[in-house]
């Protein structure tokens, strides 16, 4: 009896398309822009899709950006308010997904350089050496990159695996998911206990910074 | 500092992994004018491979609702140039150019009010478009569809996230033209399913009659039926397999029923229905035959259970969604007793 293998999905046993010769007939920019006219006309139902599609992304973005889950519902709601008060002008946007990430990004700064100021840190190296130094004497990021590394080293082989396709490679879960053979509850679940085994590291790394200011200090 | 570093530094960050005392510090460097563009470039990655929960969506858009009726009726009460400042401050965006003043003329108010239909999780809805289009639409799906297609138009145009089975009035005059993610599905008048779920890799349609194109921005290709098209959405690369087209649209009925059909048919229709791969033992016999149903809402390990129980040929073992079929080691021949 011949071997069967049924597949729902199209990974194997899949024919490459051959694409027609002629330009497309409608193409992403012309379709987006239908979108964005109803937005730009006011259109709420065409606010609720955009809504549900965008909002995650720019609460769990923000939030981890500024550091402040508070602040980042708010960058949301001013994100959409700011697209709804402008909506006539949204006809102008080439792609929307980037033009909400720049919101974002824009909107992430501006907390964060408010907070900055708070504590003065702003003022205090504005008198200081180029930036580099900052990153170098400071941050010791060098250090902290090798720990992290050694750590990733350590990790069992199918966790770095997927931890390293997601990082390094910037797969999504699923493209891991399906690279793999695994569920993407699986992926999650390996993502999920990478990260953990990092910040596991996160009191040595105190330690190695509280070292490294020691040892400066003993060099004068 | 190398874009390779700037990445590992900003994805440790996103992923909380630097040390408490150390995050306000990153975000000074972050916002330092220093290789800002590879900080952006690694900020757009982050942001295009996250992939937040979305749990309280439904009651974020509650409260944008009511800011927004807040705000138009103070803005209808009196002018509030105060107001509209402090909102201006969060970004700046361009001011109308004569292009986009154009825009705004007699041809976009033309364009006709988008209405949505949204389907929960875990239920099955349908509607009748205004051409006579019957859409069947899946659990946790939306649709968005102008209430009359503009008469003088030339095209038909709905958007889709999740998946709906189509029935697609005939009108050679307006193309009905379905938008899922980057991908346009372009038909006359036919019959096929469209599977745009938000966090799939594919969308995948599937075509049972009539004839569809299918675009992006950069590629077309005809479809013919009994074919299926997994468009990728990172890259847009699309590849064709030929099916049982009718499989593919199992998950519009309350019930499904086998008739002395094979296990062959049966597994490939369990397949296409709850989105698994089969990988099947060599000795196993495909050809016998069984009479059962199910309900759509059984889960894939309800209905094999009940396979396996009815074969009593083989054993079965779920892998995430890959399930393998082994021979029973028991042998299953006819004039054996079993206490």
């Amino acid at each position: 009896m011949p071997e069967r293998k049924f597949f729902a999905h199209l990974r194997s046993s899949d024919e490459q398309v051959k694409y027609l010769p002629n330009p497309p007939y409608m193409s992403t920019h012309e379709s987006d822009s239908i979108l964005l006219a109803a937005l730009s006309q006011g259109n709420k139902a065409a606010f609720d899709v955009v809504f549900r599609k965008y909002y995650p992304k720019i609460k769990f973005f923000a939030a981890r950006l500024c550091g402040d889950k508070a602040e980042a519902e708010n960058i949301a709601q001013d994100i959409f308010m700011q697209l709804w008060i402008r909506r006539n002008q949204l006809i102008e946007i080439q792609n929307l997904e980037n033009y909400i990430y720049v919101m974002t990004k824009n909107a992430s700064f501006e907390i964060i350089r408010r907070s900055l100021q708070r504590q003065r840190i702003v003022q205090e190296t504005a008198s200081e050496e180029p930036d580099d130094n900052i990153i170098d004497n400071e941050l010791h990021y060098k250090e902290l990159m090798a720990i992290i590394k050694e750590e990733i080293e350590r990790m069992p082989a199918q966790r770095r695996r997927i931890f390293l396709m997601s990082r390094r490679e910037g797969l999504s879960n699923e493209q891991i998911a399906q690279e793999l053979g695994l569920s993407k509850r699986t992926v999650e679940t390996h993502i999920s206990l990478a990260l953990q085994q990092l910040r596991h590291l996160m009191p040595l790394l105190e330690l190695l910074t509280l070292t490294l200011m020691l040892t400066r200090e003993q060099q004068f | 500092m190398n874009l390779n570093d700037i990445q590992e530094l900003i994805h440790a960050y996103f992923d909380g992994v630097i040390p408490a005392d150390k995050r306000q510090l990153l975000r000074h460097w972050l916002l330092l004018p220093t290789d800002a563009e590879k900080k952006d470039h690694a900020l757009k990655m982050v942001w295009n491979h996250a992939e937040p929960d979305t749990t309280d969506v439904d009651t974020a858009l509650e409260m944008f609702r009511n800011n927004r009726q807040r705000y138009e009726k103070q803005r209808h009460k009196r002018r509030r140039l105060a107001q509209s400042l402090r909102w201006a401050a969060v970004l700046a965006i361009p001011l109308l150019t004569a292009a986009a003043a154009w825009k705004l003329s007699a041809d976009y108010h033309a364009q006709p009010q988008l209405a949505e239909f949204h389907v929960g999780e875990g239920k099955i809805d349908s509607l009748t478009l205004s051409d006579g289009t019957k859409i069947i639409v899946n659990s946790a799906s939306s649709l968005l569809y102008p209430a009359t297609f503009n008469p003088h138009g030339d095209r038909r145009d709905i958007f889709l996230v999740g998946e709906a089975h189509f029935e697609v009035a005939k009108d050679s005059r307006r193309p009905f033209v379905v938008h899922a993610g980057n991908l346009n599905i372009r038909v006359l008048g036919t019959h096929f399913n469209v599977r745009a779920y938000g966090d799939d890799s594919d969308i995948i349609t599937t075509l049972e009659e009539g004839s569809v194109k299918l675009s992006d921005n950069q590629n077309a290709i005809l479809m013919k039926p009994g074919e299926q098209i997994a468009y990728r959405r990172s890259d847009g690369l699309m590849r064709r397999k030929q099916v049982r087209a009718g499989d593919f649209r199992l998950w519009t009925h309350d019930n499904i029923d086998f008739h002395n059909q094979t296990l062959k048919v049966i597994l490939e229709q369990m397949a296409a229905l709850y989105y698994v791969k089969f990988d099947v033992d060599k000795a196993l016999d495909l050809e016998q035959r069984f009479t059962m149903n199910f309900n759509r809402t059984e889960n894939i390990d309800e209905v094999m259970t009940v396979i396996s129980r009815l074969s009593n040929h083989f054993q079965y073992h779920k892998h995430g969604n890959i399930i393998k079929l082994y021979k029973k080691r028991k042998e299953a021949a006819p004039s054996s007793t079993d206490t």
